[in-house]
């Protein structure tokens, strides 16, 4: 992206001239403090916003000149897992995971053998009927993470993916997000928990004010845990 | 999750829809089965009443003088190239038409009754019967012409009114199906907002989140209009057999055939088309705005 603003209108604006490029296949961390601009770069790199001013290119794509529905089928590329989680709360455990396949229509029995193998990797193999209330915020998590890779995406977005879990279970979650990496897919993960960043010396986008203020390495070099 | 139409849970605007629609099916359904009725009776009118025209022969003192006139008049009409048919009626006949009015004073023979001729003609017009109408008062003065044309006139004006009113009740309950379908798609948009920026980022197009507002809505109206069909079909067959018996010359009855139902099961069938269609149309557009 070059030259990326985001103005949601009122107030300040979100993002100001922010220039980065993610290389295919790396790790990147975005930090900053509460309002420092994280989950609008990360809505504005998921296509979920578009910039108010700047470029932004996406898989050798100018978004500006994409229409819906292109715009849509980039997006199914994109894994995002959200800061509170955005489960379908009547749709089950299984149900839920399932959905990015749903949207891309793939079979039935495909999509459900896939959540049910995808779910026993992240340790809920038997919360399968379970509806996400029921669940804790860890599990919730876990669920989310399932659903952000099941359909096996290029661009992994995580946003405050251990911000409501317990140290135990964030470290998990990071490992899960970690595997997906060791399989090629490039991933943006979002925090302020400083330790997390100086433990894993991934590079690091430092946001504050919606301004970037520390410009990422040139070799993504993460030490796994 | 066998598609799309469950990922939008139930909501109080998707629970208000079936009984809209189970409303408008039902009333949907009598307004057509009222114009259809409407509509077999105008023709039956005009299939008996059109190209025909009645001749009465007034009753004198002697049936024996009477009979010869009418027989006369009769001759003359047949020889007539615009009559296709000249019958005369018997007194039997004639009675069994007055009975309705007279009862059994017709049928004693205690009143005078006049001779009746039943005449077809090729063109039942002003000219025609005009022409008709000198001839037999030229053989038999004081005879009257009737060709029907004042009375099916009346009727067929006030059934175009009664027509048009039904047909007015049918396009108004289409239209309130299809703005609450409007209104409750919007609603619906409103409360699953989440979900719907849920699927959008999942990758999900308009017409996916589209086509899962057009499924629910369609599957609530279709049991929707199915009770209400039913309903609307339980009171007509009541009323049909509440009409056993009763002549329907003058009055329309709710006597359907079989075709008349298939028409009427073309209401729930269509209300449910359009309230998907209209659903999905408004999905569609809202989306659209959406940035």
């Amino acid at each position: 992206m070059d030259g990326v603003a985001l103005d949601y209108g009122a107030g300040a604006p979100a993002l100001r001239e922010v220039t980065l490029a993610l290389p295919p296949g790396s790790f990147t961390f975005i930090t900053g403090e509460s309002g420092a601009g994280k989950t609008s770069l990360l809505n504005i790199i998921g296509l979920a916003l578009r910039p108010t001013a700047g470029t932004l290119r996406f898989l050798e794509h100018d978004v500006a000149d994409l229409d819906r529905s292109e715009l849509a089928s980039l997006r199914r590329q994109i894994g995002m897992v959200f800061q509170n989680f955005r489960l379908l709360d009547h749709l089950t455990v299984l149900e839920n995971v399932m959905l990015p396949l749903l949207v891309a229509g793939v079979p039935s029995a495909e999509r459900k053998a896939y959540a049910r193998e995808l779910l026993a990797w992240v340790n809920l193999g038997d919360r399968l009927d379970w509806f996400p209330p029921a669940l804790s915020g860890g599990q919730q998590q876990r669920v989310a993470i399932a659903r952000a890779v099941i359909s096996r995406p290029k661009l992994l977005l995580a946003d405050e993916p251990t911000g409501s879990v317990d140290d135990e279970i964030g470290m998990r979650l990071i490992g899960l997000i970690q595997a997906l990496h060791r399989e090629g897919a490039t991933v943006v993960f979002a925090t302020h928990d400083r330790n997390l960043v100086d433990q894993l010396r991934y590079p690091e986008i430092r946001l504050s004010g919606g301004k970037m203020l520390r410009v990422p390495a040139a070799a993504p070099a993460g030490l796994e845990r | 999750m066998k598609g799309q139409g469950r990922i939008f849970r139930a909501d109080a605007s998707s629970r208000y829809l079936p009984w809209v629609l189970g409303l408008a099916t039902f009333l949907a359904t009598l307004s057509l089965a009222a114009l259809l009725a409407v509509d077999r009776t105008l023709d039956r009118w005009d299939n008996t009443a059109a190209g025909t025209i009645t001749v009465q022969i007034a009753p004198s003192d002697d049936p024996g003088t009477d009979a010869i006139r009418a027989r006369s008049i009769q001759m003359k009409l047949r020889a007539d190239p615009d009559v296709l048919e000249a019958e005369l009626l018997s007194v039997d006949q004639v009675t069994d038409l007055l009975a309705p009015w007279l009862g059994g004073a017709a049928r004693a023979g205690e009143l005078p009754l006049p001779r009746v001729l039943h005449v077809r003609v090729r063109d039942a017009g002003s000219d025609t019967s005009e022409r008709l109408a000198a001839l037999v008062e030229s053989a038999a003065p004081g005879t009257v012409v009737d060709d029907h044309r004042i009375w099916r006139s009346r009727l067929v004006n006030y059934t175009a009114w009664l027509r048009g009113g039904l047909a007015l009740q049918l396009v108004l309950v289409l239209t309130v199906s299809g703005l609450t379908a409007v209104f409750i798609t919007l609603s619906r948009m409103t409360i699953h907002r989440e979900a719907v920026r849920l699927l959008h980022q999942l990758g999900a197009d308009d017409s996916f989140i589209a086509a899962g507002l057009m499924r629910q809505s369609a599957l609530s109206a279709a049991a929707a209009a199915a009770v209400g069909f039913a309903l609307a079909a339980s009171f007509l067959f009541i009323l049909g057999q509440a009409a056993a018996g009763m002549d329907d010359a003058f009055m329309p009855l709710l006597r359907l055939q079989h075709l008349d139902w298939i028409w009427l099961a073309a209401v729930p069938l269509g209300l449910v088309v359009l309230t998907a269609v209209v659903a999905g149309f408004t999905a569609r557009r809202r989306l659209n705005r959406l940035a």
